[in-house]
């Protein structure tokens, strides 16, 4: 059993991810915000429940939607908050931008866009690691969509080839901006043929309860060690209501078939975490009380940054 | 009628002309495909307006496949950097097929291969590797400048035998241009070059999305300063032969030259076409500037992007080497450098060069 304490700490994070991402998306509404701008919100869990498994070596790399990673594995706030203005306190300098997040103090080695690039990192990253013969991991992040590359496939082959510790994380929101599985797969299409025909291990899971993607994360970890081969862990998670790209609420959008504004609403990660924190015993007073605590200082830190970034040139 | 507009009606007068003509990528059957140049077409041909699964390398090989048995296959990249997941099967395989099989068995894929620019790009939706086009023999290369060039460069390319690449600035989607619709489209053969303008005090010399900068700056020195110059744009690079001589001469009849390139001008197109020119015409003596981004890749932030491209301040700075006086130049502000330009071309008078 995870404690009650580390379930609030898990419940408190995602709480954060979320805040800053929508005032991220009120501000870029205002034209203030002048990077791309993929949000995660919705998709909370899968980030913090594997980077609550890892350990600061274990190092983790993104991609075109990583602010959740990277805030996750306890990168720095308001570093985050800085580059995605484009101020030179960013993480990346202003360089990078929304897509480009970077905290190596904490592990959070980079995030890039073009889809299926971080595989052959990652696997460049676990070699790494192995060859430096410290007992971690390496953990990509990668979306439905991106996993169709062919890089994709061959990364996990080399991986298993070369004993290589990586673990790769499907991201399955579903959607790649708004084409469904059905559009880019085949009907027979599996997962686990293909995966465990490689030669690494599958397991998937709905991410909606975060206390379980952390508990399975590290099962799956500790595996990589001991059997020496990498890993897939593919998680359901739900896309929230912002769509694809940049900060507009979808209405009703018609590519989304079965996943209804109250389904969304049903299996947002977020409130599943909170009712099982207090169908396990606790108040549910105290819970709120995190929740709106975590708002409130979210905000005002976003907002004391804010108020020191110089927007427009 | 706007360059996606134009892109778009291209599109569609082949899909109506020729039924082995496919447009292939990601999201061109979505409401508003490949950023509106294929809106609409997906409800009027189904099947033959395919979105994809997210597999570069493999739905762009199988439309050179599908081109080296007949099919009039069209591939859409929305990034350069997307495209390049496919590079072996551009390059090594369509480039290369006629001619290493010997002849006389084309591969017409027409590939649409976008250049990212605009504020929140950044270094990995930004780059711009024409030149390596350039050295892939095989390859007919456009690079439309204007919404007339897109109209008729996304038929043309689909009526040679040839593999051919459009080379699409993203920069210049929303410019406008009047032109009537049918257009020369089956014309044999396509400009190398067009000349706007006619002054003789200096040219500029660039290509896609230079265009639009080089004209304002034409308009700002003549009424500020009465300066009379012109532009040669770059538009067309043939398979068979990347250079044309009439375009050469062009250039090496021209002084005061300034090279407006929009990507970092070392090793660029501007600068190898300038070293053929040369090398080409050992006699001629010609004075050329350049006038182009640094050697980096072009950052995120728009206060760091800056005048990363080309603006009328930079133009001017490099024709200041020739002796000419700006005293005042215009302030740009936001728009002007991170904003695509709602420019319009229509009123701009051009002469072809072949
Ligand atoms: C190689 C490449 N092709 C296309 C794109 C354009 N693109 C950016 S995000 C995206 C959708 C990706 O879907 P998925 O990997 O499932 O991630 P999600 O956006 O759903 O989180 C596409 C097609 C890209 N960035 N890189």
């Amino acid at each position: 059993m995870l404690s009650t304490e580390f379930s609030m700490n898990l419940l408190s994070k995602m709480v954060q991810i979320r805040a800053v991402e929508e005032l991220i998306a009120d501000d870029f509404f205002k034209s203030k915000i002048f990077s791309f701008l993929h949000l995660s919100i919705g998709q909370e869990s899968s980030a913090v429940g594997v980077c609550s498994a890892l350990e600061t070596d274990d190092l983790v790399m993104g991609n075109h939607r990583s602010h959740h990673h990277y805030l996750a594995k306890g990168g720095d706030f308001d570093k985050m908050v800085y580059e995605v203005y484009g101020d030179s306190r960013g993480c990346c300098k202003g360089y990078g931008g929304s897509m480009h997040m970077l905290d190596r103090s904490v592990g959070f080695v980079g995030s890039t866009p073009i889809l299926g690039s971080v595989a052959p990192l990652g696997t460049g990253i676990g070699f790494s690691i192995k060859a430096s013969k410290k007992n971690n991991i390496a953990v990509v992040f990668i979306g439905d969509g991106a996993a169709e590359e062919g890089a994709f496939y061959e990364s996990i082959n080399l991986a298993a080839l070369m004993n290589v510790p990586v673990l790769f994380v499907i991201e399955d929101n579903k959607y790649s901006v708004i084409s469904a599985h059905s559009d880019r797969k085949a009907k027979d299409y599996s997962y686990p043929k293909i995966i465990e025909g490689l030669g690494a291990t599958y397991h998937r899971m709905e991410a909606r309860d975060v206390n379980a993607v952390s508990k399975q994360t590290k099962l799956m970890k500790e595996n990589i060690l001991a059997d020496r081969k990498p890993a897939v862990l593919h998680l359901d998670v739900v896309r929230g209501t912002y769509g694809h790209s940049g900060p507009m609420k979808e209405k009703a959008p018609g590519y989304r078939v079965n996943d209804t504004p109250e389904f969304i609403e049903a299996n947002d990660c977020i409130t599943v975490s909170k009712d099982l924190l207090i169908q396990n015993g606790v108040e549910p007073e105290k819970v709120e009380a995190l929740i709106a605590n975590t708002i409130k200082e979210t905000e005002e830190k976003f907002l004391n940054i804010r108020n020191q970034i110089k927007v427009r040139i | 009628m706007n360059f996606v507009e134009a892109l778009r009606e291209g599109h569609l007068y082949q899909l109506e002309n020729n039924d082995s003509t496919y447009i292939i990528g990601l999201g061109v059957n979505y409401a508003n495909g490949a950023d509106g140049s294929t809106k609409g077409l997906a409800e009027l041909y189904p099947d033959r307006v395919l979105d994809v699964p997210v597999s570069e390398l493999s739905f762009t090989g199988m439309a050179v496949g599908m081109a080296s048995q007949g099919l009039r296959p069209i591939v859409h990249h929305g990034r350069i950097e997307f495209a390049m997941l496919a590079f072996d099967q551009i390059f090594t395989q369509a480039s290369r097929w006629d001619y290493m099989f010997g002849g006389n068995y084309p591969c017409p894929v027409a590939l649409r291969i976008c250049i990212g620019r605009q504020w929140g790009n950044g270094p990995q939706h930004t780059a711009n590797y024409h030149s390596i086009f350039m050295q892939a023999a095989g390859l007919d290369i456009f690079i439309p400048a204007t919404p007339l060039d897109a109209y008729r460069a996304s038929i043309y390319s689909t009526l040679i035998d040839k593999p051919s690449v459009l080379l699409e600035h993203r920069w210049l989607y929303k410019t406008m241009e009047q032109f009537e619709l049918g257009y020369d489209v089956t014309h044999d053969k396509f400009e190398t070059a067009a000349i706007y303008g006619d002054g003789e005090d200096f040219t500029l010399l660039t290509y896609g999305d230079g265009l639009v900068e080089c004209l304002k700056f034409i308009d700002f020195s003549k009424e500020k300063y009465g300066y009379q110059g012109k532009v040669i744009c770059l538009k067309y690079f043939s398979a068979d032969k990347r250079y044309s001589e009439d375009t050469i001469k062009a250039l090496l009849a021209c002084k005061n030259v300034v090279a407006v390139d929009t990507a970092p001008f070392e090793g660029g197109i501007l600068a190898s076409f300038i070293g053929f020119a040369i090398t080409h015409n050992k006699h001629e003596k010609i004075n050329i500037e350049k006038c182009a981004p640094p050697h980096h890749p072009c950052p995120t932030s728009p206060a760091l992007v800056g005048e990363y491209y080309p603006n009328v301040k930079s133009i001017a700075a490099s024709l200041a080497n020739f002796g000419f006086e700006f005293n005042e130049l215009p302030e740009l502000v936001f728009d002007d450098l991170h904003i695509a330009p709602g420019f319009d071309y229509t009123n701009y008078k051009f002469v072809n060069i072949y």
